[in-house]
Order: C-alpha cells, then sequence, then structure tokens
C-alpha cells in the first residue's frame, strides 16, 4: 500500500515538473554539424570552440532573443554520408529548428534536398557557389561564395598587373569549383590561364604541376585547395624555385597557415575576411566592434589566435537571431527559415543581406587581400 | 628534360622511402613469415610522432626522429609480446588477421594521444635544396637517400657478418633446430618486430618534413611497402630496394605526365602487370614446397 502512494506521487511529480517550467519564452533548440575529425578536422575545430564561447556567451545574457540556447553538437568527420545520417537525426529525433554547418562544400551540396524535404534551414560554412545557387528555401551560407571570392581575386589581379596566371587546385569539390569559376572570369579581366594542374588533397608531392607552373611564364600563382595540400604546395614552389607572387585561397585565411607552412609563407597573399586583422580596421567600420570583441574573447579564452573560420558561428547566431526576433512561441524550421532570408546583420564574414534570391548575403567588398609579413597576416593595400 | 630528370629526381626520393618501408617489412616476413599489416601503420607513426614533438613541442628534428623510431620500435615488441606470441593458434592466416588488428589499435592509438591534426615540420638541418644540373633536391631528400644506404647497409652487416644475424636466420630456417643449439626463437622474434617497426618508424620519420603527418596515412603506406616487396620478389632485400625505387618512380612519372589522380593505379597496375609475367617478382626464386 505504501508502496503504491510512494510511486503515485513520484509519478504526479514528474508529469507536473515539465510544465512548472515553462514559464517564460520556449527555448531554442540548434544542431550544428562540424568535421571535428578526418582531413577537414582543422576546418572544424575552430568552428567548434568559437560556437561553444558564443552559446556561452548568449546564454549568460538571457538567451538568444530572450529563448535559452541549446545546442546539439555531431561530428561529421568532413564524410557525405554521415552527413547525411546526422542530418536527419538532428531534424527527426533531435528536432532542432536550425541546423548550423556543415563544414565543407561537398557535404553542403549532398545536403540542400535533405534541408528542404525535412524542412529545417541549414546555415552552411561551406565555399562553393552551387550551395546557394539556385537558392533554396532551407539553404543558407555564412562564408562568402567562391564566386564572390573570385570575382574579386581576378579585379585585384588586374589591379595588380597580372595578365599570366598559374592556377594550381585540388581534385575535391572545393577546388574544381573555384577552377571552374576562375576559368570563367579570368578572361573577362584581361587574365589568360597559362597553366591549370590539379592534384589530390592527400597527394604529398607536386613537383610536377609546380614545375610547369613556373616554366609556362605565370605572373603569379593561385592555389586553390584545403590542407594539407595547401601548404605542401606553397612549401615545395618555394623550394623548387618559384619566384612569383602566390595567393593561397580562404580556406586557409588561418594565423596557422603561415606557421605550418613556415618561412615559404612569408610574402604570400591570402584572400581573406577583415576578422584576421580586426584590430587594424579604422575605429568607424560597422564591422571593427564585433570583430575585436570576437578575436579578444577567442584569444582569451582558448590560448591561441582565432583562423577566419571562427567568424562563421558569430555570423550563423546573429543571422538566427534576427530570425527570431520579434516571435514568439514555439519556433519550427519553417520560421526560422523565412526569419532567415529576411535577415541583415553585419558579421564577421561582411555585412549581410539576404533575401529571397540570395541566401548568402555578401558582396565582393567582404574580402581583403591579406600578406603575410613576419608571421602575421597584415592588409595588403 | 629538365621537367623529366626533376620528375625522376623526386620519384626517386619517394622511392627511397618505399624501399626503406619495404625492407622493414621484410625482416618480420623473413623471420616469421608473417605479413604485417600493420607495417604501413609503424611509417605512419614514425612521421606522425617526429611531426608532433616536433612542430607542437619544439624538440629538434633529429631528436625527435629518434624518440619515433625508439617509441615504434618498442611498440612493434608489443606487438609481437601482448598478441602475435600469446595467438593460441600460430597459423598464418590467423597471426595475419592480428595483424589487421593491430593496424586499427595503433591508428586509434595515435588519434587519442597524438590528435587528428595534419602536423607538419620543418626539415632536418643541412642545405635547404641543391642544385644539381637544373634538377632541384630538397635537403631532406638527401637525408632520405642517406638513410636508405644506411639502412641497407646496415641490415646486409647485421645479418651477414654478425653472430646475431646468424641466430635470426637460423631461427627464420628452423626454429626447433635453432633451440636445440641455444637460439632463444621467441627472443629472435621480438628482435625482428623491433628492428622493423624501428625501420618502419625511420621510412615514415625522414619523409614526414617533405609531406605531413597524419594519423589515417597507415594504410597507404603499407600498400605501397607491400607493393614494393613483391615486387622485387618477398623475401629479397635487393628485390625490395629495387621494387621500391621502382614503385616511387613509376608514380612520380604517372603524376607528371598522366595524371596525379592515377598514379597509384598506374603504379599498382605495373606491379599486376610484373606478376603476371613473373610470378616470383622480379628477383624472386620460385619456391618448390614438398608435400
Amino acid at each position: 500500500m505504501q508502496r503504491f502512494w510512494i510511486n503515485a506521487i513520484v509519478a504526479g511529480a514528474l508529469f507536473v515538473a515539465p510544465f512548472a517550467a515553462e514559464a517564460e519564452e520556449p527555448g531554442i533548440k540548434i544542431g550544428a554539424m562540424i568535421a571535428l575529425s578526418g582531413p577537414a578536422a582543422y576546418l572544424g575545430d575552430p568552428v567548434q570552440k568559437s560556437l561553444k564561447m558564443l552559446v556561452d556567451n548568449y546564454n549568460a545574457r538571457g538567451g538568444i532573443a530572450g529563448r535559452k540556447l541549446t545546442l546539439v553538437t555531431y561530428d561529421t568527420e568532413g564524410n557525405t554520408g554521415k552527413a547525411v545520417q546526422l542530418f536527419r537525426r538532428l531534424a527527426e529525433s533531435d528536432r532542432v529548428v536550425a541546423i548550423i554547418g556543415p563544414s565543407t562544400t561537398g557535404e553542403s551540396l549532398a545536403l540542400k534536398s535533405v534541408a528542404n524535404e525535412l524542412k529545417v534551414p541549414m546555415i552552411s560554412f561551406g565555399a562553393g557557389t552551387d550551395i546557394v545557387v539556385p537558392p533554396e528555401p532551407y539553404v543558407f551560407k555564412v562564408p562568402p561564395t567562391d564566386e564572390v571570392e573570385i570575382r574579386q581575386l581576378v579585379v585585384d589581379f588586374a589591379r595588380r598587373g597580372v595578365k599570366k596566371l598559374a592556377l594550381l587546385y585540388a581534385a575535391s569539390p572545393y577546388g574544381q569549383s573555384g577552377a571552374t569559376l576562375t576559368q570563367q572570369l579570368a578572361p573577362s579581366a584581361g587574365i589568360s590561364l597559362v597553366a591549370q594542374e590539379q592534384f589530390q588533397l592527400l597527394d604529398t608531392d607536386m613537383t610536377a604541376q609546380i614545375i610547369r607552373a613556373r616554366d609556362s611564364g605565370a605572373d603569379a600563382m593561385l592555389i586553390w585547395a584545403t590542407d594539407p595540400a595547401a601548404t605542401l604546395v606553397v612549401k615545395q614552389a618555394v623550394a623548387l624555385n618559384f619566384t612569383k607572387p602566390i595567393y593561397n585561397s580562404p580556406a586557409v585565411a588561418d594565423p596557422k597557415f603561415i606557421t605550418k607552412a613556415g618561412a615559404a609563407a612569408d610574402g604570400t597573399y591570402v584572400q581573406g575576411s577583415r576578422l584576421l586583422v580586426a584590430a587594424d580596421l579604422p575605429a568607424d567600420h560597422p564591422q571593427r566592434p564585433g570583430l575585436v570583441w570576437l578575436t579578444d574573447t577567442y584569444r582569451k579564452r582558448f590560448n591561441e589566435e582565432p583562423p577566419q573560420n571562427a567568424g562563421h558561428p558569430y555570423d550563423a547566431l546573429l543571422l538566427i537571431e534576427s530570425a527570431v526576433a520579434g516571435t514568439s512561441g514555439e519556433l519550427s524550421g519553417e520560421i526560422v527559415a523565412k526569419g532567415l532570408s529576411k535577415a541583415k546583420v553585419c558579421g564577421a564574414n561582411g555585412c549581410f543581406t539576404m533575401s529571397d534570391k540570395d541566401h548568402n548575403g555578401l558582396s565582393p567588398d567582404s574580402m581583403v587581400i591579406l600578406k603575410a609579413v613576419k608571421g602575421t597576416w597584415k592588409l595588403d593595400e | 628534360m629538365n621537367q623529366f630528370l626533376q620528375i625522376l629526381a623526386s620519384g626517386g626520393v619517394l622511392g627511397a622511402v618505399y624501399a626503406i618501408t619495404a625492407l622493414g617489412f621484410l625482416i618480420v616476413y623473413n623471420a616469421t613469415k608473417v605479413i604485417n599489416f600493420a607495417h604501413g601503420d609503424f611509417v605512419m607513426m614514425g612521421g606522425l610522432i617526429t611531426a608532433a614533438l616536433s612542430s607542437a613541442y619544439g624538440v629538434p628534428p633529429l631528436a625527435a626522429a629518434l624518440v619515433a623510431v625508439a617509441v615504434v620500435a618498442g611498440l612493434g615488441v608489443s606487438l609481437d609480446r601482448l598478441a602475435i606470441q600469446r595467438a593460441r593458434r600460430k597459423e598464418h592466416l590467423t597471426l595475419v588477421m592480428i595483424t589487421i588488428g593491430a593496424a586499427s589499435v595503433f591508428r586509434g592509438l595515435m588519434e587519442i594521444v597524438v590528435g587528428r591534426d595534419i602536423y607538419f615540420m620543418d626539415p632536418f638541418p643541412g642545405p635547404v635544396r641543391i642544385t644539381l644540373g637544373g634538377v632541384q633536391i630538397p635537403g631532406q631528400g638527401l637525408w632520405v637517400l642517406a638513410a636508405l644506404v644506411l639502412v641497407a647497409a646496415g641490415l646486409w652487416f647485421v645479418f651477414r657478418r654478425t653472430l646475431l644475424g646468424k641466430a635470426m636466420r637460423a631461427a627464420a630456417g628452423n626454429g626447433r633446430a635453432a633451440q636445440l643449439y641455444g637460439i632463444d626463437p621467441q627472443l629472435m622474434s621480438a628482435i625482428s618486430y623491433a628492428m622493423s617497426g624501428g625501420l618502419g618508424a625511420l621510412a615514415g620519420a625522414v619523409i614526414v618534413p617533405l609531406a605531413s603527418g597524419y594519423y589515417q596515412t597507415g594504410l597507404y603506406f603499407g600498400l605501397k611497402g607491400f607493393a614494393a616487396a613483391i615486387l622485387g620478389g618477398l623475401g629479397n632485400p635487393f628485390g625490395a630496394v629495387i621494387g621500391g625505387v621502382l614503385i616511387g618512380l613509376m608514380e612520380s612519372l604517372a603524376a607528371g605526365y598522366i595524371s596525379s589522380g592515377y598514379k597509384d593505379s598506374i603504379a599498382l597496375g605495373v606491379l599486376l602487370a610484373v606478376l603476371l609475367l613473373r610470378p616470383s617478382g622480379l628477383f624472386g626464386s620460385s619456391e618448390a614446397v614438398r608435400v
């Protein structure tokens, strides 16, 4: 008899408890899909750190637009098949209303149709233009599209008098996307591609490709790849006596790149966002306050310099905040997606103006060219 | 012509690494007739530990390489003592399966202890590069070639001129008979694994300044070393060296003149073709086994 009453009281308490907690706005549950292991892990690690730091920060100030923020993170290992599995898990079993990530172009492309099918918006950190062109209702992107990036690069090359370009790119979705765009956009600026060499991401020896680039008479080299190939090409190019300017892709816009590539990186250029030179920005630049706060907080908490992609979660959360501001009650993927396609915020990658036709929202002036000078990246005018 | 020579030079350096890998692989094979599928992971660990110590802890490159060789030699002995010797059934298939499992264990060990990052490091001390007739050879490439020469000479000396080498060959030939002469086959086995681990690590350590250290490259190196050993004739050290250099050259030529995406298939395709024409490899002898 006593047993029965104890069970009844406990059951009753458990039944009542959830309702007792629901006093203010319902919280917001977000998923994150990051490459934490595998070859893309160097991209995912700072993203995870930055995301954790930002979520703690938001919750300490009362949440995002007044809603407590819950984050569920999964490691995709940079693997497309896993990414699709994990997306479904986040949408169907964890019931998140938005998903931040994934880290690479390849994974993002595979997830486009899944996001639309499950009606959960995805804010990708991949670079490929194809992720948001043509725009899909549930697919958004934070880093500038590689089309915007290459457009800015080509304009910059023309300005510096580069007439003949050697393009070395990886046989990955990222590399090939960049290569196709360079082939399309360079001629219109009067630049001819005198060498186009491909290599595999995990190759250790790019001697043949670099020699052909060197002997082609190019005025500059553009490398479009992620690590480890990106670092190796720079090291080997310098070792093989390539003396013309070398431009790295935004995938390696990271202070660690200079450490990894060693002396070979000095004097090379990289296209990146203003995050790497936050302290050098003029006082009235709209991105300065946010970037300085972000880089200082990251540096203090993790004791290392933030790379460019530490800014991506910052932008993703700003976009979500803008999307759910002014809403009340339970959220759903549809509500968040609608809010995202109207968002206007100034973040780490630039000032975003999202619209139904543009789910990236960035313009060419969101990127700058940086030069490695004595071990750090500096703005190159 | 210049381009051709440059491609040959870098293929030669790569080939030297495969040759050292194949030699290490052969030590265990000749001693125990076991094909050690974890050998590629010895190479991976050698490279990864060297690169991690050097870039994350500032250890001078040569010291880091020595530490890596010692650690991996120890891991090789542990593979022998803790896994191979303890196998209840000593059939070849069982022992090979054990080595495949060991490969996963080593990979996981590196993933946890060293991490998932890709590590780059500075080359070993010496000239940054030398130029021979228009061909640039990185200083590290000279270290690789020197390592191959030292390893080949050292192994020849140990196996042909020392008592230890004789004892190892005796234990490999006929364990029981060797025991009757006071040779401990288990000790010989442990020494073979230690040497194999050390050589694998050396191969990894000398190439890592030119490439990068990453915990998932074990399978890649193992495959190349195995292919090199087979191409040269399984069991023949001279063949292993030639096989390694040939595979390195073929890869480099394929990457240079055809496409780097096909370099592995071309190199291994040539291996297949050779085996079809000469099943015992280039320098192997056909064995007659009494049934």
